[in-house]
């Protein structure tokens, strides 16, 4: 078998594996077999009935995890408990958010950590290197969410917020790294050969240093896209924005069997490819 | 011995400071953390309640004390049960290799599949509504504990694997020593130096951890304090907009950041290219 097929082949497993164990936690776990619908004044003894039924068949976790395989193969990811909706419209539905709020939080984020660090690197002062610096205290220091929650009691909408968020997170954690991988480079023999030869510094900075950086930047960038998606569940939470990290939150809090294995699967598919494309870049990287 | 520059001498004594606040919390503290005022609710900073009262009429310098105890024994147990956890497994897999090495990757690669806030969200709602704040407290940075040690796990089988194939490991097994005793006198003792970065590097975000799942409601239950209890109330405050006129609200987000970069300034570790 190719390498590639096994290492794919052993991710899926990985992954199955990853949500099997995540679905079992929420079964046995305390007051899986309670609905709050059951304390409702409304409920009737035939309703009772009917919920404690539907709760015994999910219990079943022999024929709920075959039954959420096959319909995951057919398109069909069950039905939320908690939400009562169908899992898929859900996800369909809060993709968008998250989409949204790591795709531009992640942009604004490298761009400003991409941005300071040829700064620093080109001007190599020490000021400016403290001053870049500080800026990223915020993102390494503050927890998430309370990171988001200033910026919105300071005036912020709530996407705004929530991207703003990723994006001091994306900051703190990817300036450090560039700053040193382009500092280092910056000082290799190719550059030091290069500006012998009288090329100027801003073609140095860009073609000498930061062209041959491209993959381990790559691979640094997949590294901070998980960081922000983990941030993006307690983020989307206390933002009260519905995305994929708010569902993963109401998933685990609700022990929402069908609802907790689509979300495991979805995020643990999104890290496993970022870590592979980060993985690959770097074997790249050490292959030439 | 390496030696240290000023600004981590000062790093190291602050933090020293807030440790010992912390563990002196029964000392210090004026009230106890659960005492309730009924008189003042949500009272201004005055001299018998230094940072006011919470919207339960609690003194806030006193939970804060209490909450810095909680934070500065629990979080660094915590990130040394991971690293427990990381130094066996992954020295295991390092030292036997084959299927046992497999085994353990495969199980940290499915950790790291999994965003580890929630997996912790998860594992920590399976609690009851009901248990004891104590069993609560313990579980929660229990679980961050045992959920760390993924990451740590793979540096230290690689570590392993290359002081086995070092010159001293080599000249040993020349001379005779068995592969335990290898492992145990030659080998782990070299990897201090790694073992430390990896606690140092965890404890911080040990600190986040618990502060983001505090925010969230699935930290440690009331009335015990911790910081990510006190930053729940905050946000409760910021929701009925009172955070901006009201600074000492901040204190418990400022006492976090601070001791954040205390540990990060105390304990700088290479950023690796």
């Amino acid at each position: 078998m190719l390498p590639w097929t096994r290492r794919l082949l052993r991710m899926a497993l990985l992954l199955l594996l990853a949500g099997f164990l995540a679905g079992t936690f929420a079964r046995f776990a305390p007051g899986f077999d309670f609905d709050e619908e059951q304390i409702a004044p409304g409920a009737t003894g035939q309703s009772l009935a009917r919920m404690r039924a539907e709760r015994q068949r999910e219990g079943d976790l022999l024929t709920v995890y075959p039954q959420a395989l096959l319909g995951i193969l057919r398109g069909d990811w069950g039905e939320s408990r908690s939400l009562r909706q169908p899992v898929r419209q859900l996800i369909v539905n809060r993709a968008g958010v998250t989409a949204v709020g790591l795709l531009t939080g992640l942009a604004a984020g490298w761009a400003a950590a991409m941005l300071a660090a040829l700064f620093t690197v080109r001007f190599r002062s020490n000021l400016v290197w403290h001053a870049m610096n500080a800026a990223s205290i915020p993102g390494l220091a503050l927890p998430a969410g309370l990171c988001a929650f200033l910026l919105l009691a300071g005036g912020a909408g709530g996407r705004a917020a929530l991207s703003a968020g990723i994006a001091l997170l994306v900051y703190s954690r990817l300036f450090p790294y560039f700053c040193n991988l382009l500092g280092t480079r910056s000082r290799g023999p190719s550059v030091l050969l290069a500006r012998a030869k009288g090329v100027g510094p801003w073609r140095l900075l860009f073609r000498h240093t930061l062209t041959p950086a491209w993959p381990q930047i790559v691979a640094l960038t997949s590294i901070a896209a998980s960081v922000a998606l983990s941030a993006s569940i307690p983020l989307e939470t206390i933002l009260d924005q519905p995305g994929i990290g708010q569902l993963a939150w109401q998933a685990a809090v609700a022990r929402d069997l069908r609802l907790l294995l689509a979300v495991t699967w979805i995020l643990g598919a999104f890290l496993m490819v970022l870590n592979v494309l980060s993985d690959r870049t770097m074997d790249g990287t050490h292959a030439a | 011995m390496r030696r240290r520059s000023l600004a981590q001498i000062a790093c190291v004594s602050i933090l020293a400071l807030v440790v010992l606040a912390g563990l002196s919390a029964d000392l210090l503290a004026p009230w106890p953390y659960d005492r309730q005022f009924r008189e003042g609710f949500n009272a201004a900073p005055s001299r018998h309640f230094p940072l006011g009262t919470d919207e339960l009429g609690r003194d806030r310098w006193s939970r804060l004390l209490y909450a810095t105890k909680v934070s500065v024994l629990l979080a660094p147990a915590a990130a040394f049960l991971s690293l427990v956890a990381a130094t066996v497994l992954g020295s295991l897999a390092g030292w036997r290799g084959g299927k046992v090495e497999q085994v353990v990757l495969a199980s940290a690669d499915m950790t790291l599949s999994i965003p580890w806030l929630f997996l912790l969200l998860t594992l920590r709602a399976l609690l009851p509504l009901d248990a004891p704040p104590a069993l609560s407290l313990v579980v929660t940075f229990a679980l961050l504990g045992l959920l760390g040690w993924a990451a740590p796990a793979r540096v230290i089988r690689q570590a392993t694997r290359e002081g086995l194939r070092s010159p001293y490991a080599l000249c040993a097994q020349a001379r005779g020593v068995g592969r335990i005793r290898l492992l145990r006198h030659h080998v782990l003792p070299n990897m201090r130096p790694i073992l430390a970065a990896q606690f140092w590097t965890a404890l911080p975000a040990f600190i986040l951890a618990e502060a983001n799942l505090g925010m969230i409601g699935l930290g440690v239950p009331e009335p015990l304090p911790s910081w990510g209890t006190l930053l729940h109330d905050l946000v409760r405050q910021a929701i009925s907009g009172v955070l901006f006129e009201s600074w000492w609200l901040l204190t418990p987000a400022a006492l976090v950041v601070l001791v954040v970069l205390l540990i990060r300034g105390a304990f700088p570790l290479e950023v690796a290219s």
